[in-house]
């Protein structure tokens, strides 16, 4: 099946496709780490608005993943990863890695960045995920 | 989009002390280890600092390996002696904390864990950061990076920021000539693994490639000479700009597996550096060389290195069996249980050395991905 990115439906595949066995990789990765993300897709050229997902992972699971359409109801996460949505895309086709990313400006993490430093194997696990949900962007 | 970044001036070659003329400053921190202030390799420094009527302190109370405690003991009494110029003189880790020791120094409150790349971070408000190699490996005098070992953990946290580049770096070998050829041939052999992965890594570019090239060539032209030959000033030289040059290649690129496996073996059982990235090169590359990319990369190496004497003979497994050649030849370990490892130790800290090499930003732009299984196999080749 097809889901358009982003939506609330990417975001719940995403989850069932972390929490089964296509995650393992991720599962072992992140076994001993926990945190909750509010994951930002900013407007640019390609696209309008400003897109808000929070996901809850924890201990190699996602406990929680949702899109968020109200801005006032965002929950306090924390850590923040927020890029444009032609950086999103780049990101999960496996262009840029996320902490390349980072450094090269297309995104920007808020939070301890040391407790992502030291969980990159979970982190780039994690960007890994997003290949394999079949996915159709939602760009103008 | 990547970026390029070296040190603003990097002075270089026989006499480049006499750059230390050029520094202004009413009072410096020296930062060193007490093997150095023995050696008396500090004098030539001092003598300088004595010429320019520049005051200063010597702190030497390092750890061997780069701890976060020995930074904020330095940046304490950089505080109290309100120095306006920091001269790290020593190795990777005197470097690393004269680094560490500088952010503290500017910025009081700050947490190491708080250093990001692309955070701001204030550096020269109070001071300017000096480096002056004595070992012919460490690279850190022209990078942007601190490896620290965290106090709870012992894991060794990279840091990076493009600020705590130093300002000068002073790369003269008279640093190295005292140095025991053992110590030569490891640091060396450090020197090596940063040009190769820089070279390989998934964030290589043709900046970090371009050095890493060179480096590799005067390593394998230069290295046994300086090891054997204690008075070949050419060589003693030619290696001491070569591990600058592979600083700054892998500033610019990252470090790989070997250095994330590396790492993670040293905080287990304590073990140098140097010596132990010696062993676990050849290893790390055996499985890299599995991917045509790296493979391809390991033959231009091969070429542009001048290392196969025949150009029939060029592909890259001949890279990894000079290397191993070369480590014979110098007499460096090039097994666990050369450091009394045994199978029953490697097996009881496992655990630990696959969660270090996997959180490692060294493994996260290995050209092969790492995962448990390889990690442990790679230990177990290795005894």
């Amino acid at each position: 099946m097809v889901y358009n990115f982003p939506s609330d439906e990417w975001i719940k595949a995403f989850m069932k496709t972390l929490n089964g066995d296509q995650g393992k990789a991720y599962q072992k990765a992140a076994e001993k780490w926990e945190g909750d993300f509010i994951f930002v897709v900013e407007p640019d050229e390609t696209y309008d608005e400003t897109t808000y997902f929070y996901v809850d992972l924890w201990h190699g699971k996602c406990r929680e993943a949702r899109m968020i359409t109200d801005i006032n109801k965002l929950p306090n996460a924390e850590f923040q990863y927020r890029g444009t949505f032609s950086n999103w895309i780049k990101l999960m086709e496996g262009k840029i890695d996320p902490i390349r990313g980072i450094l090269m400006r297309k995104f920007k993490l808020v939070g301890n960045k040391a407790k992502i430093m030291r969980a990159t194997k979970a982190a780039k696990e994690l960007v890994a995920l997003t290949q394999k949900i079949e996915t159709n962007f939602c760009n103008k | 989009m990547w970026f390029f970044s070296a040190p603003k001036k990097i002075i270089f070659g026989e006499e480049a002390l006499e750059g230390l003329n050029e520094i202004e400053g009413k009072k410096a921190l020296i930062v060193s280890d007490k093997n150095i202030q023995q050696l008396g390799i500090i004098k030539p420094v001092i003598s300088i600092l004595n010429q320019k009527s520049i005051k200063y302190v010597v702190f030497t109370d390092i750890d061997p390996e780069p701890s976060i405690p020995s930074a904020e003991q330095g940046a304490e009494i950089a505080l109290k002696e309100n120095v306006d110029i920091i001269i790290a003189l020593g190795g990777g880790s005197v470097i690393d904390v004269a680094k560490a020791i500088w952010i503290f120094y500017e910025n009081p409150k700050m947490n190491i864990d708080e250093v990001f790349p692309e955070d701001p971070l204030t550096l020269r408000k109070k001071a300017n950061l000096i480096t002056i190699p004595t070992t012919s490996g460490t690279g850190s005098d022209a990078n942007w990076a601190i490896v620290i070992a965290d106090p709870e953990t012992r894991q060794k946290l990279s840091v990076a920021h493009r600020n705590i580049i130093p300002d000068l770096d002073i790369v003269d070998p008279l640093f190295s000539k005292k140095l025991p050829p053992h110590l030569i041939a490891s640091t060396g052999f450090d020197a090596l693994t940063h040009a190769i992965e820089a070279a390989s890594v998934e964030w290589k570019n043709d900046f970090s490639t371009a050095f890493s090239h060179r480096v590799i060539e005067i390593v394998f032209k230069y290295l046994p000479r300086s090891v054997k030959n204690s008075s070949d000033k050419e060589a003693k030289e030619k290696m001491h700009i070569a591990a600058t040059m592979a600083g700054i290649a892998f500033g610019n690129s990252q470090i790989g597996g070997a250095h994330a496996l590396g790492h993670a073996l040293g905080a287990s059982f304590s073990l140098p550096h140097s010596e132990i990235i010696a062993v676990v090169l050849p290893h790390m590359m055996r499985f890299c060389i599995k991917d045509k990319t790296t493979e391809k990369i390991y033959e231009d190496i091969v070429y542009h290195a001048k290392i196969a004497s025949n150009e029939k003979t060029v592909n890259g497994i001949i890279l990894i069996e000079k290397i191993e050649e070369l480590m014979k030849e110098l007499n460096l370990k090039t097994k666990l249980s050369d450091f009394g490892i045994t199978k029953k130790q490697l097996e009881e800290h496992m655990d630990k050395i696959i969660s270090f090499t996997l959180s490692d930003t060294g493994a996260l732009v290995n050209p092969c991905e790492l995962d448990e299984e390889i990690i442990a196999t790679l230990c177990k080749n290795m005894l």
